[in-house]
């Protein structure tokens, strides 16, 4: 998938079988067209402020929502979450946290430091549903099934 | 003429009549009879006062070591007695306190490592089973996720043994999935800080019993008695509920009429709250068994389970300083028991 086309989900995830689930959650409902996939802490904060590999971007283009993973290599996901919510021109990207379990202490963190929602992995359509209509992006990020 | 010696012995007399042997008359040259007097009664007042300097010491040493044994009693153990060189029974007790009290401060020493060492090991073996239960999951969700796409993608191309077992697979999954859950509130425990607050009783049990037929079906009669109020934390206790009945109606499942009852009684140890079902019961042989993580008493084909249930109740009632025990016989049925400190 292209990064310069807009992206609308932006799924931050270092393990290949947890995003290959959750990508196939999402497309089995429809909604793959607008999704990057990208692998690590590192990668994701130079998409989101368009460094590195992704300086051609411009901040501007944010993505409609970011799933994000929290236990990643180098930067975790706690540290993503609060770059991008220190930083006035992204903080207001919906953020919902990836989790292992309803019981990771970390969910109070992420509370804290401004995420969303959260979805316990593996992505269940209806905890995405949940999560997507809870932020209120319902009709953008979900297309609607062929009649 | 009046000789001026004898007023001064006279005056020093009268001085040491009240206590005072400071006073000490000059001998003269004379070297007479009255000099004589003198010269006694200067060295009576030195020995005097030498043997009230000593009462006194005594004294000042008798209080400092009764200020010592009233620190004793408060457990204060900090201070030493004075112990001096005269080496006499006073010198004798007050080497004794500090031999006692050494010896208590080095065990109450020891005592706190221990303690410690404890505590850390605790912690340490907690975050290892938070983060190896975490871990952990990584690797199932994979099994089960891969299983449910050959479940949805592929089901049709398997033939009957095929999707036998790719159904034992992912029931597998899923139970080591509960296994995890149940590990990590069982460790969740020993982490969270109790909220102890005033729990009706029935109110709690009556909401575990909704709780529990809104997801599960039974045919167990129920009777709640009335129990009051006790001070705990109402989470961890309807985590204590939950579990106990839920067990009770799992193992009176195959009673012809499963009769449950839950309500308090006075034992040895106090007031003392009841779960007692009529079901499978078990041998009261491998009681010591029956609290312990991952221990089942009970094959999982006639009753399924992942013998944490009990010890995460063991675990609520140890921190509320109680105590839980429990009585059955095979094919009675089983009566559980706890106090709440």
């Amino acid at each position: 998938m292209s990064a310069s086309k807009e992206v609308e989900i932006l799924l931050i995830e270092d393990n290949m079988n947890d995003a290959e689930l959750t990508i196939r959650a999402l497309k089995k409902n429809n909604i793959i067209n607008t999704l990057l996939h990208l692998r690590d802490g590192v990668e994701a904060l130079d998409y989101i402020f368009c460094e590195g590999e992704y300086s051609d971007r411009e901040v501007k283009q944010i993505p409609k929502v970011i799933l994000l993973d929290l236990k990643m290599p180098k930067v975790d996901g706690i540290e993503v979450l609060r770059k991008i919510k220190a930083d006035s021109r992204t903080q207001k990207i919906p953020i919902v946290i990836l989790t292992s379990s309803r019981e990771d202490p970390d969910i109070k963190k992420c509370y804290n430091l401004g995420a969303n929602s959260y979805i316990v992995k593996p992505v269940e359509f209806k905890d995405f549903l949940k999560a997507v209509s809870d932020l209120g992006l319902y009709w953008l990020i979900l297309n609607q099934p062929p009649v | 003429m009046k000789d001026k010696r004898i007023e001064g012995i006279l005056n020093q007399i009268l001085k040491f009549i009240a206590s005072d042997y400071e006073e000490r008359g000059k001998v003269s040259t004379k070297g007479d009879e009255i000099d004589a007097i003198i010269a006694g009664l200067n060295s009576l007042g030195e020995e005097l006062h030498a043997q009230t300097e000593i009462q006194r010491g005594d004294d000042e040493r008798k209080k400092a070591l009764i200020e010592i044994l009233l620190k004793f009693t408060v457990l204060d153990f900090s201070e030493s007695a004075p112990v001096s060189e005269k080496g006499d029974e006073l010198d004798a007790i007050g080497a004794g306190l500090n031999a006692m009290a050494d010896e208590i401060n080095h065990y109450r020493e020891q005592h706190e490592k221990k303690a410690s060492q404890l505590q850390a090991t605790n912690k340490e073996l907690e975050s290892f089973t938070y983060s190896v239960s975490h871990d952990l999951r990584a690797p199932l969700r994979a099994v089960h996720g891969y299983s449910q796409i050959l479940l949805e993608d592929y089901y049709s191309e398997l033939d009957k043994e095929g999707q036998r077992i790719l159904a034992q697979i992912m029931q597998n999954a899923k139970k080591m999935g509960t296994l995890i859950d149940n590990l990590l509130s069982y460790t969740r425990i020993g982490k969270t800080d109790l909220q102890k607050t005033l729990v009706p009783l029935n109110e709690l049990v009556v909401s575990v019993i909704k709780e529990f037929e809104q997801v599960h079906h039974h045919d167990a009669e129920i009777i709640v008695l009335p129990m009051g109020e006790v001070k705990a934390d109402y989470m961890m206790l309807s985590l204590v509920f939950q579990n106990l009945i839920s067990n009770a109606i799992k193992y009176s499942s195959k009673e012809e009429k499963p009769i449950i009852e839950i309500g308090h009684t006075d034992t040895k140890k106090g007031k003392a709250f009841f779960v007692k079902d009529n079901g499978a019961g078990f041998d009261m042989a491998y009681y010591d068994k029956l609290f312990g993580v991952f221990q089942r008493l009970h094959r999982d084909e006639d009753f399924e389970g992942t013998g944490v249930g009990l010890a995460i109740v063991q675990r609520i009632i140890l921190r509320h300083s109680g105590e839980i025990w429990a009585k059955s016989e095979p094919g009675k049925g089983t009566e559980f028991y706890f106090t709440i400190g």
